[in-house]
């Protein structure tokens, strides 16, 4: 009796609190493409021995292991630094160690919402880091919702959208890699290629989705500045070559963007006062800047979008006080009137049918005059005079 | 879309009040209203922060593709509320939309390129050389500032 006793206790000890015989649980595939795979295992419903659900995730890793070798490709899932006192199941530690309900530590991309007692687990598969990032921006299309959600009840503790740091599985150890540290110029490069008509979800703090975002098609302007920089000297594959497509890329952008501004406010206004506001802008010289040659000048077309944004309002009411003689705007005074938003230091002052602008912030002085042309039209001359 | 009261120019909020006289499932702006899990994750909008445009279409027919400009916040499908942007484009291909609400313009031309080229060059760089390179693409940076 004292002999089976001592067995009896031995077998407890040691399915308890060893991973001696900590079985896996039973796991599925739930889902696979050459994109990767869901794969879930069931939580049981009283006691876990201990190494069960860590060596239950190995198994379903190597599930997905084996998917993404048929084609060619390895297997990635993306993680989240849990850092609070809820217990997890088992976290990812930064040497690559999976420990049993020990914080702090990396939680895989995971939900538990899709059925009952069951785990499922979302794995990548992908030839390199753009494939990677690239699937991860399509997931809402390569893993059907019904085998993969997440209610919104969980948040913060699954991973869901987030792509800071992702897991690979290599010489049979899990290496935590961070994506920032990953994506360099030539990444991101094929990446605005590569994504170019696909759609990613975005989620509110609820984790509801709130909306889609579709990404813009840089082929075009991609293949453009391509063929410039080569024009310019720059061997293709360089690292220069790369960072000189994004350089071109940016001059680009920064007068594209104080045109959608303009469009934004000239639409404002034509809505509600049926006025046409006519924008000219000047260099810090006095010559007129066109969209042709001359139009790269960033600092004016930041400041000025930064003034539209932020005082885009105001300027609105000053110009319905130009066409009606109304005091929306409060400047019906040829007082100075000085307001600070978002950094930047504006001072109007309205003499007559004229309104001057003054706009200062971040080293950058923007002068903007509003002139009542006809009672429909208002001409907008913005000026640098950045020192 | 019969009756001629979508006009091309005209506001997102003014589109939406005109969509309003459709059953739900056929107005862009409401067709998302729903409770379901499933619902929650389906939304009928795509807002393309990088061009500033927004396509809105119903989750019924699907037979018409309303594009929107200058928007620089897109419909709130939980919310409902319209955000901004006029009315640029409709089309009866989702795919045409997509391409025409995605597409960058690029506004760096051969032009400025060869005008700081002669530039660098008359410096004694010799073409075709990263030094040349170098000096064409400071020189557009500078430009700028």
């Amino acid at each position: 009796m004292k002999k089976l006793k001592i067995i009896l206790i031995l077998f407890l000890g040691l399915n308890l609190y060893t991973n001696a015989y900590s079985k896996p649980f039973e796991s599925k595939i739930i889902f696979e493409s050459e994109f990767g795979g869901i794969y879930a295992f069931k939580n049981p419903w009283f006691h876990a021995p201990k190494g069960s659900y860590i060596n239950s995730f190995k198994e379903i890793n190597n599930l997905s292991t084996s998917n993404c070798n048929k084609y060619s490709k390895k297997s990635y899932f993306f993680v989240q630094y849990l850092d609070t006192d809820i217990r997890s199941m088992f976290t990812i530690q930064k040497n690559g160690d999976l420990l049993e309900g020990k914080n702090p530590g990396f939680i895989p991309d995971d939900t538990v919402d899709v059925k009952l007692m069951w785990n499922h687990y979302r794995f990548y598969c992908a030839r390199d880091m753009v494939e990677l990032f690239a699937n991860h921006s399509s997931r809402a299309t390569i893993f059907p919702f019904k085998f993969f959600n997440i209610a919104s009840f969980n948040i913060p503790y699954v991973v869901g959208d987030i792509s800071a740091n992702f897991a690979i599985f290599e010489n049979n150890k899990f290496f935590i890699k961070n994506r920032q540290e990953e994506e360099t110029l030539q990444v991101q490069l094929n990446l605005k290629i590569n994504n170019a008509n696909s759609i990613s979800t975005v989620r509110n703090q609820e984790h509801i989705v709130d909306g889609n975002i579709g990404y813009a098609n840089y082929k075009n302007i991609i293949s453009e500045a391509k063929r410039l920089c080569e024009k310019i000297g720059y061997k293709d594959g360089t690292e220069n070559y790369v960072s000189c497509i994004f350089k071109l890329m940016n001059i680009s952008d920064s007068y594209e963007q104080v045109k959608i501004q303009d469009n934004i406010f000239s639409s404002n206004v034509k809505n509600k006062a049926n006025i046409k506001v006519e924008s000219r802008y000047l260099s810090s010289n006095g010559n007129a800047i066109t969209n042709n040659e001359e139009g790269l000048f960033k600092r004016l077309w930041k400041g000025v979008s930064w003034v539209m944004y932020e005082h885009g309002e105001e300027i609105l009411n000053l110009i319905l006080d130009l066409k009606f003689g109304t005091n929306y705007s409060g400047y019906n005074t040829s007082a100075q009137v000085s307001n600070n938003r978002g950094g930047l230091v504006c001072v109007q002052q309205r003499l007559g049918d004229v309104i001057h602008q003054n706009c200062k912030g971040g080293g950058v002085h923007i002068y903007c005059m509003y002139v009542r042309i006809t009672d429909m039209t208002i001409r907008k001359t913005c000026r640098d005079k950045t020192i | 879309m019969d009756s001629g009261n979508i006009k091309i120019g005209m506001s997102k909020k003014d589109f939406c009040i005109q969509m309003s006289t459709f059953s739900f499932k056929n107005s862009p702006c409401f067709s998302a209203l729903g409770f379901s899990r499933e619902s929650l994750e389906v939304l009928n909008g795509i807002y393309y922060p990088e061009t500033k445009k927004e396509i809105m279409h119903d989750s019924n027919k699907k037979k018409y593709f309303f594009v929107f400009q200058n928007v620089n916040t897109p419909f709130n499908y939980r919310t409902l509320k319209e955000g901004d942007g006029t009315l640029e484009k409709i089309f009866k291909n989702f795919d045409d939309a997509k391409v025409f609400a995605s597409q960058k313009s690029f506004l760096v031309n051969d032009k400025m390129i060869e005008k700081y080229m002669k530039a660098c060059k008359d410096m004694g760089l010799l073409i075709n050389t990263e030094e040349i390179a170098n000096c064409v693409l400071k020189k557009l940076e500078e430009k700028q500032k």
